[in-house]
């Protein structure tokens, strides 16, 4: 039976989550997170730190392409789960070919190369939609105690259009939809997180240092870092 | 090409937003480029194009001055221009139209075809009927929640006239929409076959532009005077009629007669009339003392000098309103200080007196008052002269109230 569910929505921004009032993200708890222990937002970086509850910055950093960095299941709180689950995790199970491609995609884009913003966004959509549905199967059959699922699109979509508001607001509510369905199935712990925010740079979108966490359990926090959640959910784990 | 001030309203959740976004959509006016990108969003995504995202967008946008009017949202057909005067809500509403900051000329009242008429609706339609907007239409929206039922609408059209009919209106048209998909928005429906009326857009190009008061009686407001050389000019607008030199007029409420000498514009010398909406100056054939306030009139066709006067008013200030406050009326260029003599609270859903001899207005709330200025004022009926008919009221100096003449007394 699935005890604990983790959403890892990357670039998930407090300020338009509690604009647009999507309730099933905020959930009962919520708040922004500090990241303030991170010379720069990274989104692998970020990650990899909060599932292994300790900062991996200078580990990663030393590494020649640390996008590529994958952890050992000992050094992440998926250590203490019997069955865990975690789809695209960066720093763990991260599909280096899609996001690879999704990190060359944006730099033609930018250089003007030969990519329009309809293909990069439909790449992007593509994998979001592949991730959803191998998500609510795998909760479905109730076969894990622990999932993690790892949404990257409102940071790589947002890198690109997060000026563009409505476009934000649809992959917002998009994103809230998830949420809500898991509340409809689900009855254990479920905590919804980013790695950093996102502003507005005219039509493109920069990270922020801060993030954004939501539980619908009490767990006590206030602008907690990033790494703080670890305790928590091994915690959530064992119960 | 002329242009129509149209405003959409209804219930917060009965399509306003989608309604916008969809007609901006159906008549080109969003840039292509970005509409394409969100729909290949959306299919990408599986999910259809929210237009009350866009219209939202273009809100903010609005409010940060980034691309376009602070206060209109614009679009053409192929008959004429159109401005959506915004209302984000009946209260912004009501005070820019009493003020005289926005002047809708038609009204189109939306109404979920499923939750039917509301509350809100109710007062919606009665702020239409307080403003004298009588070209009205009503959108039954979202009739694909109802599975695009005839009877249903029906049902809905014998609820929305007997309610307009208490209110002494009929809708022009009532109209089945499904805003989100265009159905009667731009185009006919073919999912509702049934319906062999106009679309909304056909409807609104058969709504008139409100044409210039010019063939009203002439009402010149005195704004200031200023001496050039050895001329003295009187600065002001015309508000209704059409000035001409040479002409006899009577300033009122002084009532001092004399004969328009020259009228004064700069960089067109010898202009020998002025119509309503120019704001000129004039020099006159006597020697009289003229101050701001004194409205100019033709001889034969006086208005009326008020020193009862019977309005509505809309208070918007965030206090209550006491009787016995002390307030100022500002109408035209005229001021004076003025007591209230009578205070009527209205239901701004049924128009309805609900307290007769009431000692305090709140805020938002509608009020039937009998002001007695301290000096004769003149005045028009609202639904004559709008802008001798229309009036702010102040409070300790601030903006608090806005009211419209509904009935004049003590003839000149």
């Amino acid at each position: 039976m699935t005890k604990l569910i983790i959403l890892g929505m990357d670039g998930l921004e407090y300020d338009l989550v509690t604009k647009f009032g999507y309730k099933n993200l905020m959930q009962d708890h919520f708040g922004k997170t500090d990241i303030s222990e991170f010379e720069l937002p990274r989104s692998v970086i970020l990650w990899s730190s909060f599932i292994a509850g300790k900062s991996k910055e200078k580990e990663l950093t030393a590494l020649t392409n640390f996008w590529h960095a994958k952890m050992p299941i000992a050094q992440t709180f998926f250590a203490n789960a019997k069955n865990p689950l975690a789809l695209d995790v960066p720093g763990f199970t991260y599909i280096n070919e899609q996001h690879d491609r999704e990190r060359q995609n944006m730099k033609d884009f930018l250089e003007g190369k030969n990519i329009t913003i309809e293909e990069y966004d439909k790449h992007v959509f593509a994998h979001h939609q592949k991730i959803k549905e191998q998500f609510f199967k795998a909760l479905e059959t109730g076969e894990h105690d622990v999932i993690m699922a790892y949404f990257s699109v409102s940071d790589v979509i947002g890198h690109l259009s997060f000026g563009i508001t409505p476009k934000m607001r649809m992959i917002y509510q998009d994103l809230d939809e998830i949420a809500a369905k898991v509340k409809a199935k689900f009855r254990g712990k479920l905590l919804i997180i980013s790695d950093h925010g996102m502003f507005a740079r005219g039509r493109f979108g920069d990270h922020t240092t801060y993030g954004f966490w939501s539980t619908n359990f009490d767990v006590q926090f206030k602008n907690p870092k990033l790494t703080d959640f670890f305790k928590t959910l091994i915690d959530a784990q064992l119960e | 090409m002329n242009t129509l001030n149209f405003v959409i309203v209804g219930h917060v959740d009965h399509g306003k937003s989608t309604l916008i976004g969809r007609l901006l959509y159906d008549t080109n006016a969003l840039p292509t480029d970005r509409v394409e990108e969100l729909k290949a969003a959306c299919n990408a995504l599986g999910r259809e194009l929210e237009f009350s995202f866009i219209t939202d967008h273009l809100q903010e946008e609005r409010e940060q001055n980034v691309t376009i009017d602070t206060t209109q949202i614009k679009f053409k057909t192929q008959n004429r221009d159109y401005t959506i005067i915004d209302a984000p809500g009946h209260k912004e509403f009501l005070k820019n139209m009493m003020t005289g900051a926005s002047q809708a000329e038609a009204a189109a009242l939306i109404v979920d075809a499923k939750e039917g008429v509301q509350e809100q609706t109710r007062r919606h339609a009665s702020i239409i009927a307080l403003l004298g907007i009588k070209q009205v239409v009503v959108l039954l929206n979202k009739m694909d929640l109802v599975e695009f039922s005839k009877e249903r609408f029906d049902q809905l059209k014998a609820q929305t006239e007997t309610f307009f009919k208490t209110l002494d209106m009929t809708p022009a048209h009532i109209i089945p929409i499904v805003a989100k998909d265009g159905d009667n928005c731009a185009n006919p429906s073919t999912r509702m076959q049934w319906y062999s009326g106009l679309t909304f857009l056909e409807a609104l190009d058969q709504f008139t532009i409100k044409e210039k008061p010019t063939n009203k009686p002439l009402r010149y407001s005195v704004q200031d005077v200023y001496k050039v050389g050895e001329k003295r000019i009187l600065v002001g607008r015309v508000e209704a009629g059409v000035l001409k030199s040479g002409q006899k007029i009577t300033f009122l409420p002084s009532n001092k007669q004399t004969v328009v000498k020259t009228i004064e514009v700069f960089g067109n010398e010898g202009k020998k009339e002025a119509e309503a909406g120019e704001c000129i100056g004039i020099t006159i054939s006597d020697p009289l003392f003229i101050e701001r306030g004194e409205i100019a009139c033709a001889v034969e066709q006086p208005p009326i000098i008020a020193q009862k006067i019977e309005s509505n008013v809309f208070w918007f200030s965030s206090k209550n309103f006491e009787k016995k406050d002390k307030i100022t009326i500002k109408l035209a260029t005229q001021e004076a200080s003025c007591r209230v003599e009578q205070l009527e609270r209205i239901d701004s859903s049924t128009f309805e007196v609900i307290e007769h001899d009431a000692t305090q207005l709140c805020p938002t709330e509608i009020g039937r008052f009998v002001l007695i200025p301290e000096k004769p004022i003149v005045i028009e009926d609202f639904n004559e002269v709008e802008e001798l008919g229309r009036f702010v009221l102040e409070l300790n100096g601030e903006a608090a109230g806005g009211g419209i003449v509904v009935s004049k007394q003590d003839k000149a």
